[in-house]
């Protein structure tokens, strides 16, 4: 018996992912309506994606297997997101064991209902979080004790299973008093 | 002192293997991953290995057996390209810069493989440098002599009634450390004018697939053994020939 191998390259596309950086400067707008184009204009691929999930999430599909699927993907690209961000410290702001995360993005085990919502609320953070720091700059931001959190890092408050109170300050940079 | 231009070409490969993740066998598996990457590396492929198995007595049908795909992410101007499949993943440019570039974006990768696909601790790690050297006074595999040490010439430099048609020598050697740096030597199979010195070090010691000093470290003095040996192949000629000089310090950049 002889084995002969052939590779065929099936797939080659280009991202389109967008050049236009993020520049904190675009926060000073004068009328707070104009302020969320400004903002979508700071286009990331994988933030588009999350909310394309979350959407889906939200209609709450009733075929089978699907939402199992959604919340396996939210996890990868949240996680994608997270830059700065070691494995064990996206398990510990979704408050998981590292072993949970492990087996969730090795396809061994599906995302459980309970996990879910403190996923979702990570994510939901993860796109108001992208509208005022730089991607670069995420890590050092979850490792910054925030007075708004009385002093807490943010990774300590979601730890602590505070994440709405992280959401909430998040969203609070976002108001037109904070420009 | 350094060797700061390429002999001919340098293509410079590390790779990480790892137990199996299943989940990288479908796209939805990759797709964290890519996205960690897709700013720097924005170009996509995936290369599927079908293996045929055909019956040379001809008792059964020829056999189609599909492997597991090989992602790969590619720079725009695709001289870096990123690499993964179930259990390896890994970092390849034939356009080597120097170690502080190379070193900046394996770490960028290791990270993103830690965040996205938190791999157990790696089964095998290896930093490959492939050395294809040419010389204008070089027409042929005997020329060599003059130009690169005898220890690193088909046996030994010998003179022989012929002509090479090829010729690899292969050498691995352990190091006191769970390590072996495996040598292959020889004029280049694609080009008999050309020699080949093929440095691959590697390691089954278990590291966290990740980027910590102690990943890091070890591969910088994989990279600069391979460096070492290299020059101490070289005959002054060659080395004058290759025009050494220091590298930039990247710090003063």
């Amino acid at each position: 018996v002889t084995t002969a191998q052939a590779s065929s390259r099936t797939e080659l596309r280009r991202a389109t992912a967008s050049s236009v950086g993020y520049e904190p400067e675009t926060f000073r707008v004068a009328e707070p309506s104009l302020q969320t184009d400004i903002l979508i204009g700071n286009v990331d691929t994988t933030l588009q994606q999350i909310e394309a999930v979350l959407a889906r999430l939200e209609t709450k599909t009733r075929v089978r297997g699907d939402e199992e699927r959604n919340l396996g993907l939210l996890l990868r690209l949240t996680a994608a997101w997270l830059e700065g961000l070691s494995s064990e410290e996206v398990a510990s702001v979704l408050g998981w064991q590292i072993s949970s995360l492990q087996r969730a993005l090795h396809g061994e085990r599906k995302v459980q209902a309970s996990q879910s919502n403190r996923l979702i609320l990570l994510s939901e953070i993860a796109i108001l979080l992208s509208r005022v720091v730089e991607r670069e700059a995420i890590g050092d931001w979850f490792r910054t004790s925030v007075p708004a959190l009385h002093g807490l890092t943010p990774m300590e408050a979601l730890r602590r299973r505070r994440g709405d109170e992280v959401r909430t300050v998040v969203a609070s940079y976002l108001e037109p008093v904070f420009g | 002192m350094t060797v700061d231009r390429p002999p001919a070409s340098l293509t410079v490969v590390c790779q990480v293997r790892f137990p199996p993740i299943l989940s990288l066998l479908e796209e939805a598996g990759v797709a964290g991953f890519q996205e960690a990457l897709r700013r720097s590396y924005p170009v996509t492929a995936v290369d599927h290995q079908v293996a045929f198995a055909v019956d040379a007595a001809q008792r059964q049908a020829p056999q189609i057996k599909q492997q597991a795909p090989v992602w790969r992410l590619q720079t725009e101007d695709e001289r870096w390209t990123v690499s993964t499949a179930v259990d390896f993943i890994a970092l390849e440019t034939p356009h080597y810069p120097e170690w502080g570039e190379f070193r900046e974006r394996l770490q960028f990768l290791l990270a993103a493989a830690d965040r996205t696909l938190a791999p157990a601790r790696s089964v095998r790690i290896g930093l490959r440098k492939i050395n294809v050297m040419r010389h204008p006074e070089v027409a042929r595999p005997r020329d060599w002599g003059k130009f690169l040490r005898s220890e690193v010439l088909p046996l030994g430099g010998s003179e022989l009634p012929g002509v090479i048609r090829s010729c690899i020598t292969e050498l691995n050697l352990n190091d006191d450390r769970d390590g072996t740096l495996t040598i292959r030597l020889g004029p280049d199979p694609e080009d008999l004018a050309k020699y080949r010195v093929d440095l691959d070090y590697w390691t089954e010691r278990k590291f966290r697939v990740m980027p910590d000093e102690m990943l890091m470290n070890q591969l910088e003095a994989y990279s600069k053994s391979m460096t070492s040996f290299f020059h101490w192949s070289l005959r002054p000629e060659m080395y004058k020939h290759l025009d050494p000089r220091p590298r930039p310090d990247r710090s003063q950049r």
